[in-house]
């Protein structure tokens, strides 16, 4: 089946151009990151500045058993939040409390 | 006691009377408001009176640095600049990098406080503790690239400069106040406030220093930031292609504003995307004091009828003189920037008034023909707008005054509070188009900037940061509100410390805590990031009563343009989106303390100390029913 590889910013340097054309041999997502592990010599998942479109959806993790259709369009997109393995903020349970100190 | 990164020293200045002062800077408003944004609120709500008329010699310029501004920690090289906005009638700050700011603290002030207007065009000359009003005659009407050529042939090549251009001069309302080139205190029309007081601008050159008062710790606290920012998952593509990669994501997320907002995909994409911008005419990356980020691109248009050289636009500007109208020619963008540099316009308020201008032609509203983009014709509407020149005139006035003279257009005018929408279409983020109706200073990314939500945080990290899995879908409007009102705070705060937020913001790398470990060593006093949170949201609820005060009513003003509530998005991955805001805002009022109609509640301005304030705005009379808290005389003193 065939797959169209939006690239955005500079993966479209490292996966050869803005738009591209994969053909895969089975359909799931495991089989696209695998293709373009051998044709670019790119290893997606193991990246931490990026997340992929598939269709309407947003994935954070890239599951191998995920089913894609012929013809769909991948995007690849960098990040634009990161964080540093933060911390969590506890924000909705716990108000910013105490006075400026003096 | 006095923070050990003060200076101590707040310059005053009196252009009716031609006289400067240096005043110390008062222990209370160190600790209470910190310096920057939250320290400008203080200022103007003390010193503005209420019905004062922005463009008159009431309104008060303020230049503030923060208490790490000149130190070493890395992206502190921001300051802020405040007036009442006379574009929105209410306050108005902009927060800009480059150098300027640590050079005007090296020079011996951490804030300048500027009243009344002069007779004569003047500059301000500040070295080494000694300021000096001198004419500016021969500087009024030049551009701005010819300004900062005189400024350095008269005090040498070091000197760091602040100051409009022929837009500013001629008060138009879309102006900007630039730094260092290209660095841009934009938005709420800030020029023009500069323009009616005849001040051409500020130099600044310092010999001094910042100290610290914990110097090894604070050495190793600036080791660990700047760990924490290049290790980032997030430096590699803002480190390289800076805020341009914004238009990769934002064609991505379906949200590149198109054509007035009335798309959010760009057909014309790949002419302007980060990657043309890099391999096609970044010629060098610039960065602002101390910022292992280096995000700016300076570039070059080597030949042809858009050559320039010169600060590179950032992803607002590609935006709005790009696709929002219908321009895909990356060398006429990079072209027109370089002029709203030069004439000191703010890009994103200029492009969106053509853009508006655009559609008004598009649907035979006005006679013009505006043909969707058309270089010659957004560059000529540039200089038109800087000259106050034909369509200029009115165009130069903003969007919400060209909506108010062309009937019919109210639909599609991009504005909040009389503030033009920056460049994200707000129907692929729904938090930005909670913050953007609500912020303080009109329609505005930067008051919150809830990148939270945009293609990066898992749900997983939405259920330990904010308590809910949606706050990072754009595409929704459930979860949006605590995450929300803490960007606010947190933005407050950086812009209140002066850090850039690319590198707290944008990558999460730094938080309240680290900004709490570099003011504490800094400075010599305890504090903790809710310490700081606290102050950020006393100035926030500051700042919201000064509106108030000059007439805002939230429940009318905190609003969006029907063209984000009422029409959806036609294609893309974000076809069919609108923003629902009525489902957030009553739950964000809440979040903030504030009643039904977004009024700050009595208990809450009590809890922040802000009961003289209450009882002056809202008649509420809470003196002396509450904690002590910064009360009159503790705040700028005469003036």
């Amino acid at each position: 089946m065939r797959v169209r590889l939006r690239n955005y910013g500079y993966y479209a340097d490292l996966l050869g151009g803005p738009l591209v054309e994969l053909e895969i041999p089975a359909d799931t997502l495991g089989d696209l990151l695998a293709a373009v592990r051998s044709r670019f010599g790119v290893d997606l998942e193991a990246r931490r500045n990026l997340r992929l479109i598939v269709g309407d959806r947003v994935l954070h993790t890239f599951p191998a058993q995920l089913r894609l259709e012929d013809g769909v369009e991948v995007a690849v997109v960098p990040v634009v939040a990161g964080g540093s393995g933060a911390k969590g903020r506890g924000w909705a349970t716990r108000r910013t409390g105490g006075r400026v100190s003096r | 006691m006095a923070g050990v990164s003060y200076q101590g020293t707040i310059l005053w200045v009196d252009l009716s009377k031609g006289t400067v002062e240096g005043r110390s800077f008062p222990d209370a408003l160190q600790r209470d408001y910190l310096g920057g944004r939250a320290l400008a609120a203080r200022l103007l709500y003390d010193l503005v009176p209420p019905g004062a008329d922005p463009l008159g010699p009431e309104n008060v310029i303020v230049v503030a640095t923060g208490p790490i501004t000149g130190t070493l920690a890395p992206a502190s090289g921001r300051f802020t600049v405040a007036a009442v906005s006379p574009k929105t009638g209410l306050v108005g700050h902009a927060n800009s990098g480059g150098h300027f700011g640590p050079e005007m603290k090296l020079a011996g002030f951490d804030a300048l406080v500027i009243t009344g207007c002069s007779p004569e065009p003047v500059y301000l000359y500040l070295e080494d503790g000694r300021a000096q009003l001198l004419p500016a005659g021969h500087l009024w009407g030049q551009g701005l690239l010819r300004t900062w050529e005189l400024l350095e042939e008269r005090h040498g090549p070091d000197v760091r400069y602040l100051g409009i251009g022929p837009a500013g001069e001629n008060q138009v309302l879309v102006s900007a106040v630039m730094n260092d080139g290209w660095d841009a205190q934009a938005r709420p029309g800030l020029g023009a406030v500069w323009g009616a007081k005849k001040l051409k601008c500020i130099a600044a050159r310092g010999s001094g220093k910042v100290r610290v008062a914990d110097p090894e710790r604070f050495l190793e606290a600036v080791r660990d930031a700047c760990g924490k920012i290049m290790a980032d998952r997030t430096y590699p593509d803002f480190s390289r292609y800076g805020t341009s990669i914004l238009v990769d994501i934002a064609q991505a997320s379906g949200g590149l504003s198109t054509r007035n907002a009335q798309e959010g995909v760009f057909e014309h994409y790949e002419g302007i995307s980060s990657r043309r911008l890099h391999a096609g005419y970044t010629v060098a990356k610039k960065a602002c004091w101390c910022c292992p980020l280096h995000c700016k691109n300076y570039v070059e248009v080597r030949t042809g009828p858009h050559r320039m050289r010169g600060g590179g636009p950032e992803y607002e500007t590609l935006v709005c003189l790009g696709s929002r109208v219908g321009l895909g020619d990356l060398e006429a963008i990079l072209y027109a920037n370089h002029l709203c540099n030069d004439l000191g316009l703010d890009t994103i308020s200029a492009g969106t008034a053509i853009s508006f201008l655009m559609e008004a032609s598009q649907r035979d509203l006005i006679p013009d023909r505006l043909p969707w983009g058309d270089a010659a014709v957004v560059i000529d509407l540039l200089r038109k707008m800087a000259y106050r020149e034909g369509l200029g005139e009115l165009a130069g006035q903003g969007v919400a005054r060209l909506a108010r003279a062309i009937p019919g257009s109210e639909e599609f005018a991009l504005e909040v509070k009389g503030l033009e929408l920056p460049a994200f279409d707000v129907r692929t983020g729904k938090g930005f188009g909670l913050s953007e109706a609500t912020a303080n200073r009109g329609g505005d990314h930067l008051t919150a900037l809830p990148n939270f939500e945009l293609l990066g945080m898992s749900e997983q990290e939405g259920v330990r940061w904010f308590g809910n899995p949606y706050c990072v879908d754009p595409y929704t409007e459930r979860g949006k509100v605590p995450m929300v009102v803490w960007h606010e705070y947190f933005a407050m705060l950086c812009d209140s410390a002066e850090i850039c937020k690319y590198t707290t913001f944008a990558t999460y790398a730094l938080l309240p805590e680290d900004l709490a470990r570099f003011v504490t060593l800094a400075t010599g006093e305890e504090r903790t990031a809710a310490d700081l949170l606290h102050l950020a949201e006393r100035a926030y609820n500051l700042e919201r009563l000064l509106n108030i005060r000059r007439g805002m009513l939230p429940a009318r003003d905190d609003r969006l343009p029907r063209r984000y509530t009422h029409h959806p998005l036609p294609r893309g991955p974000a076809r069919g989106q609108v923003v629902h805001l009525e489902t957030m805002l009553p739950e964000y009022y809440r979040a903030h303390g504030w009643d039904v109609r977004g009024v700050p509640l009595p208990a809450t301005l009590r809890r922040l100390g802000l009961e003289r304030e209450a009882s002056e705005v809202l008649g509420l009379g809470l003196e002396g029913t509450g904690p002590p808290g910064n009360g009159p005389g503790e705040g700028a003193g005469g003036g």
